[in-house]
């Protein structure tokens, strides 16, 4: 797969500019630490319905490493590889590795604040809401991880960061484009169609190879922590094409985009107030028609603390989602209400027990999700995790595909 | 879809546990001139503590928890413990969280302040992401031990009242008792009594009292040595809940004062960078 190939190029480009830097740092201070931590985890995922589409199964059984490995000098330099590799029972799409990281990092004093640089393969997030993250673009979504955009794959790029009191300002290059992974025949969370990955078609006849701008400004005053962000190139989301001359496929179609944002957070006392806005420009809508559009995810957080005199906290949440293109909305929430609920027991397992509930105000559309996490020794770990679609209307395109996907995972983690 | 959620709220205002290293040191004897008031007496002793405390510049530390439930079953816990004085105001804490595993990585960010609450934030190494976070969580038990978010938090003098009791032998010391009032409502205390030792100063045993004035826990610090010629850490602090007959100990090892941080070590940019 190109995703497996471009990843080991670039961990060999690094390892050999890492043997260098060592080489050169070894000069002034040999010595060098390194650290070696990571997880193993084995996942059982069983849908409770037989699958919308042809081909789908309802069992998977997951193996997945991410070791991590850090290596840093006595000036503070270091190099960190955080590989990733998932092997999946059911589907093969999801049998693959990536770079999740792979990034060297150098900073220091400049004049009354500090510079950063990063350069290699990294993970960013901006955001402050919890059901969807507008502004956060940086990173190309793993979907066959999470079907939700929670997981990302590794960004090559160089990220300078100047900091002082005034604030903290980002500027990233983005030198390469990473495709979307999708489900294949056997998987869940798909269309009708299969995506077709091998030769996404690119706006811009640089196609991969283009390099996408970003900027970041962010700072905290008092209770309020805020960013301001701007991208320009290749769109992480793809609108999709038929495949030709069949129509039997889906092949990504990656726009080029500009894409203004703002991320924003009060914290007052026991409660947060949230909100993700963002104006984007260039994209295709869900009829494959160029469309510029604002969205915005506003709500908050409130935690009451040692309920019932007991050590447990219960935070409650809510947030409103809005898209200017309604039912033309690429995004699973264009006018969605999100509710939850999260119990956290304070106890020594760190016990956990979470809720979340998505309705859509115009569809009949809801979902309901549950977590649960416990620590059951020092270094095993147990989640289990409900995701159930209650109702998805047939004009609800994005939930009614997936309307028989409804599961039950469980997964034991081995921490190192 | 709400994975983000889990996992921050156990961090929930991990607040500076260096608090504790810091406010057991150092309150001066009172001075009980003829005109001064038990309450007056208290106070002095509060501020000459603070007086005697500064100037350190930072320091880290390392810091080993043991809980363990009535049964005398053990869990433990390890954090790397940064801290930065501030002149003129709160400290900065930076904590690291080492052990258990599934929590390694997760560092938290503190800028204390004398007269306003603190602005807390954390860091989640999976999600890459730093959440700011309430400081509003006094009561709340720190990381499932014994000890309360307002046991970790740097006390600030001007945070309570005081009532200057007794001088009575504690060990082979002699200890002052003093009486401290929380005027934050939000405490889960209604008062709580130290033991400080007349020679040097150090905080030897707390008594805490809940809102309906029940002794419910009791402290014990042990292992004082001398750095810098000048600031008294301890070694080992137990506390012991009387209602649930559970017990806490921290121990602290590694101290190193003068070290190479500055402020940019507790900077957002810096919290992402923590190891």
């Amino acid at each position: 797969m190109a995703n497996r190939l471009f990843a080991c190029v670039s961990s060999s480009c690094l390892v050999a500019v890492f043997q260098f830097s060592l080489n050169s740092a070894a000069t002034a201070d040999s010595e060098i630490d390194f650290d070696f931590s990571g997880r193993v985890g084995v996942q059982s995922q069983s849908y409770w319905q037989h699958g919308a589409y042809s081909g789908q199964q309802r069992n998977a059984f997951g193996i997945i490493l991410e070791p991590e490995f850090h290596f840093e000098t006595e000036t503070g330099s270091s190099f960190s590889l955080k590989p990733f590799y998932r092997h999946d029972s059911m589907d093969p799409r999801r049998r693959r590795g990536d770079l999740r990281e792979a990034y060297f990092l150098w900073y220091g004093a400049a004049g009354d604040g500090e510079w950063e640089l990063r350069v290699g393969l990294d993970q960013i997030f901006w955001g402050v809401t919890e059901s969807i993250n507008h502004v956060n673009i940086i990173n190309q979504s793993d979907s066959v991880e999470d079907p939700f955009d929670k997981e990302k794959l590794g960004q090559p790029m160089a990220h300078l960061t100047l900091s002082a009191d005034w604030g903290i300002t980002e500027l990233f290059v983005l030198p390469y484009h990473r495709k979307r992974t999708f489900s294949g025949l056997r998987g869940r969370f798909r269309s009708p169609l299969l995506v077709d990955n091998s030769a996404p078609v690119y706006e811009d006849s640089d196609k991969e190879r283009h390099v996408d701008y970003a900027l970041r400004y962010s700072h905290s005053i008092g209770a309020v922590d805020f960013g301001l962000s701007g991208f320009a190139g290749t769109s992480r989301k793809p609108s999709f094409l038929p495949n030709r001359p069949d129509a039997t496929a889906l092949v990504p179609y990656y726009s080029q985009i500009r894409q203004v944002g703002l991320d924003l957070q009060v914290t007052l006392e026991s409660s947060l107030l949230k909100l993700e806005a963002i104006r984007r420009k260039g994209s295709r809508n869900f009829n494959s028609v160029e469309e510029d559009y604002s969205a915005y995810t506003i709500g908050g957080e409130y935690t009451f603390y040692s309920v019932f005199d007991s050590d447990s906290d219960i935070t409650v949440l809510g947030e409103w989602n809005y898209d200017s293109r309604g039912e033309r909305s690429t995004e699973d929430l264009e006018h969605d209400v999100f509710a939850g609920f999260r119990w956290a027991m304070n106890d020594s397992q760190d016990t956990e027990l979470v809720f979340g509930y998505v309705g859509d105000t115009h569809y009949d559309t809801s979902i309901v999700t549950a977590e649960f996490n416990r620590r059951l020794s020092d270094s095993i770990s147990l989640e289990a995790d409900i995701f159930s679609v209650m109702d998805a209307d047939a004009r609800d395109v994005a939930f009614h595909t997936i309307r028989k996907d409804s599961y039950i995972q469980i997964r034991l983690n081995y921490n190192f | 879809m709400i994975n983000v959620l889990a996992s921050i709220g156990k961090y929930r205002n991990a607040v500076s546990a260096v608090g504790l290293a810091v406010l057991w040191v150092g309150l001066t004897l009172p001075v009980p001139a003829h005109a001064q008031t038990p309450e007056e007496v208290g106070l002095q002793i509060a501020a000459d503590g603070r007086e005697r405390e500064s100037g350190f510049g930072n320091y880290t530390a390392t810091q080993e928890m043991t809980l363990r439930n009535k049964h005398g079953q053990e869990s433990r816990r390890q954090l790397r413990v940064r801290v930065l004085e501030v002149e003129g105001d709160g400290n900065h804490s930076l904590f690291v969280f080492d052990d258990p595993k599934d929590v390694s990585g997760t560092a938290f960010l503190v800028h204390s302040f004398k007269k306003k609450a603190d602005d807390q934030w954390i860091f989640l190494p999976a999600l890459k992401r730093v959440k700011r976070i309430s400081s509003s969580n006094k009561s709340g038990s720190f990381m499932g031990s014994e000890f309360a978010y307002e046991d970790m938090t740097p006390q600030e003098v001007e945070k309570f009242t005081y009532r200057y009791l007794r001088d009575e032998t504690c060990g082979e010391l002699v200890c002052t008792v003093v009486e401290q009032f929380p005027t934050d409502k939000k405490s889960g205390y209604r008062r709580q009594l130290f033991w400080r030792d007349k020679d040097e100063l150090r905080v030897m045993k707390v008594q805490y009292y809940d809102r309906k004035d029940v002794h419910f826990k009791t402290l014990e610090v042990d292992g004082y040595q001398l750095y810098l010629d000048k600031f008294w850490r301890a070694a080992s602090m137990n506390m012991v809940n009387h209602v649930t007959g559970k017990s806490t100990t921290l121990t602290w090892s590694d101290y190193e004062f003068g070290t190479e941080l500055n402020e940019r070590d507790f900077t957002k940019t810096g919290l992402k960078r923590v190891r």
